[in-house]
């Protein structure tokens, strides 16, 4: 979920209003964001946003078109509300223009461009181009892996800019945030930004690079820009806006979102051409095919460019998922609020429908549902009234939920005090204090280890409800004797014969902690257990297993209706050895029983 | 005198007070003798009483008294050493070490028993050493002393002749010494009078006829003997602070959570289940999440070490929703258009999200049909007051022609209504990545405001076409924790799942 930061003073100047808290509070749900407070002492409002597949709404600009659409529209007639953006229908300046290198086609194949200018930036307007790049990048392209943002100074570019690859031990510049000359080598193993974002390109041996004619370098794709084109300052006028990466829809989405809210700020947007010796990729150029040209040996793809194909809905779908009916003019008036126009059509099997014109800063129209949903939203939740599912269900639990409360209510019958536990734990705690060091390889082998845990202390999951007893035991020595408790929960242990290579079981395990107790207590809680549930045929078997006293623990087994006999649970003395390695000082007993063994 | 206290009088307390009139001293030695008490009732009633201010200290008495040990018992038995040596030396000729192995006597007492004869005139030794008698009468300090061990009782000095005192002391010694016959112990005497508070509640038992022989706890005994018929049973008092007592008992939190499941049971929804271990397939590609999502890296979900991948996914769902993924496939939708990877689908992780077993039934449940499960998933956080590792959530779908925005609505209302007993509520567009559309509801807190309480949301076509199902099916989640630590009065979710058996024995129940 992104948050933002935005200036409270440009965002009531682009809404055209001065809202209280409360009702800004309101009109930000309808956009499906939050804010918990009022603005800091900086006069900044922190939003966080929850669609993530709106990345048009991740700044002031794309808040303050919603907001304002959704509240000016009242009439259908009033179509001027929806935000136009002319630049997209603007020729390039053909002077500007990107030329690709065939070589990025395997290795970063896309780079898209506008450039902008008309108004001087100033700090606000910085920090909220800054914004805008910053959640494009780690939020939508996925911390620069799938969209890449780079932003510079215009006036200083000899046109035009070449993007290819680059020698990583000859070619050098001195990147943002240093003042040394730094070969392409020296930027990802010195640079704390080149650092961070160099796995991007661990598996290439030549590097990205955006360069003008002037063989200046404007940066190392999607690393680090040059301290001179790069570093944008108070005062300049014109700059240039490029996104790289491998996904042409979400750049192309990109390079919209970034243009509207430039226009937005009050900024002129002229459109960039890129010149690629490939061709593009063809889901996408279906949709825009009058855009681009296709010359003998290349490709020129002009941005910004509205790329989205129409989406139509049937108004008896709307009617059936809204669960009311609901009028035509109604429908378009709700989508208009919304910042979509529409007309009408009918549909495929010649009903009435709409067909909608995309907004080109958005592109989370993936069905006909979203534009239902824009409806829904359009209309406001007030409009509907809430009414009771009417079809009849039977309710019922799992039967392994019916058998886990009637062996809790026993063992509570038993005196037993019922825990829960957490399901992750550490080596130490599940494994090393556990079993004598021969068998600890082997216990391991059995768990499910996790690859990326948060640290070691949450790196396994258990298969045996018996360590957080034990665990439980160890902090619990202030407590009146004796102690009784018990857990019913979820093991995990391995198992081959799986399809995922492992089986959750539901465990319960019991142990009681008290100077006189022994093998012969246990051992009747058990029979009582066994009694209780209505198994008769059961026997104990003697147990090899370090966590236990030898000659003084069992494996329990059950006889089953057809006759074999499965191990259902293992039992005894806790070996002072483990005691020793819990800092335990009371004798303890323990069980465990897998519960899908008692069905 | 109010009745209550009187009724709290333990019987010893009322025997004390009903044996003495006013002004009339007393000690514990003498209550141990007029009521034939032990010394130990007798001294506890004395404490009782005066903490209650019906008895009174008046004076401290130092008293001396004589004890018979277990040597004095023998003596008395057997006879004194020097009345035996008389008596033997009355009969034959002895040396004095051939007497004292005769009479078995030690060495010192055998000595000292000749000495006294001798000293009083009545034994001489001739030039053999053998005992001569001279006169076979008792020395007076022998008599003495005889008349002494009669006693069945200690012996106060105050009692005793000045010439019995010198006789005692010279078989007396303190404590610890044995080998003599009397011990000597200096003691304090407290002696008490009835106070005028005392002398009103003797007045006050007296009219109601109080004894101090009421019954006390009901016995067996007194059941089979009938003792209690026509006697009255003491009163106790029955606001006194009660011991603790350690139960067996239901782990809070683990009671709410069966409250929950049996509040879905309640309204027609069917408990599901499963692994803990799941596939990146159904934890988050059937429910139509790209597998390029920003959600979706190594920073959110957690890795299975070994085995790294389910060895299939089942057919036809994996082409399915990898078609769906790719192109849309045939669920109306354009699809991600990307490349489904088929090997990363089957990545093996902890499941991350509840919404992997709604997504898991829906291939196999009725229609219509209402399901949930309260499951335990794993999240890739900082384990703080606020996030866990793993913990419960409680979610579920419904599956049938009535599913719309409406009864969505009514849904979140049922359920703002039945676990959070709402009065306020509010219905805000929410965002879940595998529904549209989607709604939360907000309920109104007496304390804290508004809070979300769940959401809800209509399953994209793209994840139910997929998995075979054909009507609408609304998919709902709840928070249940937030509630859990508010209704426990706990600010940290690890409270939760504390091992702290102080702590869980003594937390309260809890109520949805």
């Amino acid at each position: 979920m992104p948050k933002i930061q935005i200036s409270e003073q440009l965002f009531y100047s682009l809404l055209g209003y001065t809202p209280t808290f409360t009702t800004l509070e309101n009109q930000l749900s309808c956009i499906k964001a939050e804010i918990s407070e009022p603005a800091d002492k900086n006069g900044m409002l922190t939003i966080e946003l929850n669609d993530t597949n709106r990345p048009d709404l991740w700044s002031v600009a794309g808040i303050s078109r919603q907001l304002t659409t959704y509240k000016n529209t009242k009439s259908l007639s009033q179509q001027s509300t929806t935000p136009q953006y002319n630049f997209f229908e603007t020729n390039p300046d053909t002077n500007k223009k990107i030329i690709v290198d065939k070589a990025l086609q395997t290795v970063r194949p896309y780079v898209l461009a506008f450039t902008i200018g008309g108004k001087k930036i100033d700090n606000t307007l910085l920090l909220e181009l800054i914004q805008i790049q910053e959640k494009l990048c780690e939020n939508y392209g996925q911390h620069r892996q799938a969209v890449s943002v780079g932003i510079y100074r215009e006036q200083f570019i000899s046109w035009p800019v070449y993007y290819s690859l680059a020698d990583p031990t000859t070619t050098e510049f001195v990147p943002l945030d240093t003042e040394k000359t730094l070969n392409l080598h020296a930027i990802l193993e010195t640079h704390p930004t080149g650092k961070k974002y160099a796995h991007l390109l661990s598996k290439f041996s030549r590097y990205p690079l955006l360069q003008d004619s002037k063989k200046q370098i404007l940066s190392l794709v999607p690393i680090i820009n040059s301290a001179f084109l790069g570093a944008i300052e108070i005062g300049d006028d014109r700059l240039l806006i490029e996104c790289t990466g491998s996904n042409l829809e979400q750049l192309m989405l990109t390079m919209n979102i970034f243009a509207c809210d430039c226009t937005d700020l009050g900024f002129e947007v002229t459109r960039v051409q890129s010149e690629y010796p490939y061709a593009l990729d063809n889901n996408i150029i279906a949709s825009f095919s009058t855009n681009q040209s296709t010359l003998s040996t290349h490709t020129l793809l002009t941005t910004p460019l509205k790329f989205q194909a129409p989406l139509q809905v049937s108004l008896k779908n709307i009617s059936t998922m809204l669960g009311t009916d609901i009028s035509l003019s109604e429908i378009q008036l709700a989508l208009l609020k919304m910042g979509v126009s529409s007309k009408q059509i009918p549909d495929k099997s010649q009903d009435i429908g709409v067909e909608i014109e995309v907004p080109p800063y958005r592109n989370d129209f993936l069905h006909s549902v979203d534009i239902i949903e824009d409806v829904m939203i359009g209309l406001g939740l007030d409009f509907f009234k809430a009414e009771y599912p009417k079809n009849f269900t039977i309710g019922r639990l799992t039967d392994i939920e019916y058998l886990s409360r009637q062996v809790i209510n026993i063992m509570v019958g038993l005196g037993f005090q019922e825990m829960i536990f957490p399901y992750l734990g550490s080596a130490e705690e599940f494994i090393k204090k556990m079993y004598a060091e021969k068998d600890r390889a082997m216990a391991q082998e059995e768990m499910i280890q996790v690859s990326n845990p948060i640290s070691e202390n949450y790196e396994f999951v258990r298969s045996s409800v018996l360590s957080n007893l034990l665990e439980s035991e160890r902090v619990s020595a202030h407590s009146p004797y004796p102690h009784r408790i018990c857990e019913l929960g979820k093991v995990v242990i391995k198992n081959n014969t799986e399809n995922y290579g492992s089986q959750t079981n539901t465990n319960m395990g019991f142990l009681i902690a008290d100077s006189t107790i022994g093998f012969t207590d246990i051992n009747s809680i058990l029979a009582a257990i066994f009694y209780y549930i209505n198994i008769e045929k059961w026997h104990l078997e003697l147990l090899h297993d370090s966590r236990f006293i030898e000659g003084r623990s069992g494996k329990i087994m059950r006889t089953m209706p057809k006759g074999q006999c499965v191990q259902v649970g293992v039992f005894g003395e806790i070996h002072p050895r483990v005691l020793d390695n819990f800092n335990i000082t009371m004798p303890c007993v323990a069980g465990e029983i897998r519960l899908e063994g008692l069905q | 005198m109010k009745l209550e206290q009187l009724t709290q009088l333990h019987p010893l307390e009322l025997r004390v007070l009903l044996a003495h009139q006013k002004e009339e001293e007393f000690s514990a030695s003498t209550i141990e003798e007029t009521l034939s008490m032990v010394l130990g009732q007798a001294n506890q009633a004395i404490s009782w009483l005066t903490q209650k201010n019906l008895i009174q200290e008046v004076s401290q008495n130092q008293e001396v008294v004589y004890e018979i040990t277990s040597l004095g018992k023998e003596w008395k038995e057997k006879g004194m050493p020097a009345e035996r040596l008389l008596a033997l030396v009355s009969t034959k000729s002895v040396t004095l070490a051939e007497a004292i192995i005769e009479l078995g006597l030690d060495k010192k007492n055998g000595g000292s028993a000749f000495g006294i004869l001798s000293k009083n005139g009545k034994v001489t030794l001739d030039e053999q050493k053998q005992i001569i008698l001279k006169d076979n009468s008792m020395p007076k300090e022998i008599l003495t002393c005889i008349t002494l061990l009669q006693s069945n009782k200690e012996i106060a000095e105050s009692s005793l002749s000045e010439f019995e005192i010198e006789t005692i002391n010279l078989y007396a010694k303190k404590r610890g010494v044995t080998g003599v016959p009397f011990r000597k112990v200096e003691r304090e005497t407290i002696i008490y009078t009835l106070t005028h508070l005392g002398c009103e509640c003797i007045e006050a038992a007296k009219k109601l006829g109080m004894t101090g022989k009421e019954l006390g706890q009901v016995s067996p005994n007194m059941l089979k003997t009938k003792s209690w018929v026509e006697q009255t049973f003491r009163p106790y008092n029955i606001t006194m602070p009660p011991n603790r007592v350690n139960i067996g008992r239901r782990n809070p939190y683990s009671e709410f959570l069966q409250q929950i499941k049996d509040k879905l049971v309640s309204l027609g929804f069917e408990e599901f289940d499963g692994p803990l271990v799941e596939t990146e397939f159904w934890n988050s590609d059937a429910l139509f999440m790209p597998q390029f999502h920003a959600a979706r890296n190594i920073h959110d979900v957690y890795y299975i070490q070994e085995p790294q991948y389910a060895k299939e996914i089942e057919e036809p769902w994996l082409s399915n929703v990898a078609t769906t993924h790719e192109n849309g496939g045939n669920t109306g939708s354009r699809g991600w258009n990307y490349s489904f990877d088929k090997e990363f689908t089957r990545r093996l992780i902890l499941r991350s999200q509840g919404t992997v077993m709604s997504a898991k039934t829906l291939t196999k449940a009725k229609i219509p049909g209402k399901y949930f499960g309260v499951l335990r998933v794993f999240r890739h956080d900082q384990i703080d007051a606020t996030h866990l590792s793993d913990f419960y959530q409680t979610e579920g779908i419904i599956l049938g022609d009535d599913v719309n925005i409406k009864t969505l609505l009514g849904l979140l209302k049922v359920f703002a209504e039945e676990f959070a007993h709402a009065e306020e509520i509010k219905y805000v567009p929410g965002y879940f990545p595998f529904t549209e559309p989607s709604i939360e509801v907000h309920i109104k807190h007496p304390k804290i405001g508004w809070m979300e309480l769940g959401g809800s949301g209509i399953l994209r076509p793209e994840v139910t076409k997929s998995l075979g199902i054909h009507v609408p099916v609304a998919a709902w989640g709840i928070g249940i924790d937030r509630m859990a630590t508010m209704q426990m009065k706990i600010n940290d979710l690890r409270d939760l799942f504390s091992n702290d058996l102080e702590k869980v024995s003594l937390r309260k129940r809890v109520n949805i």
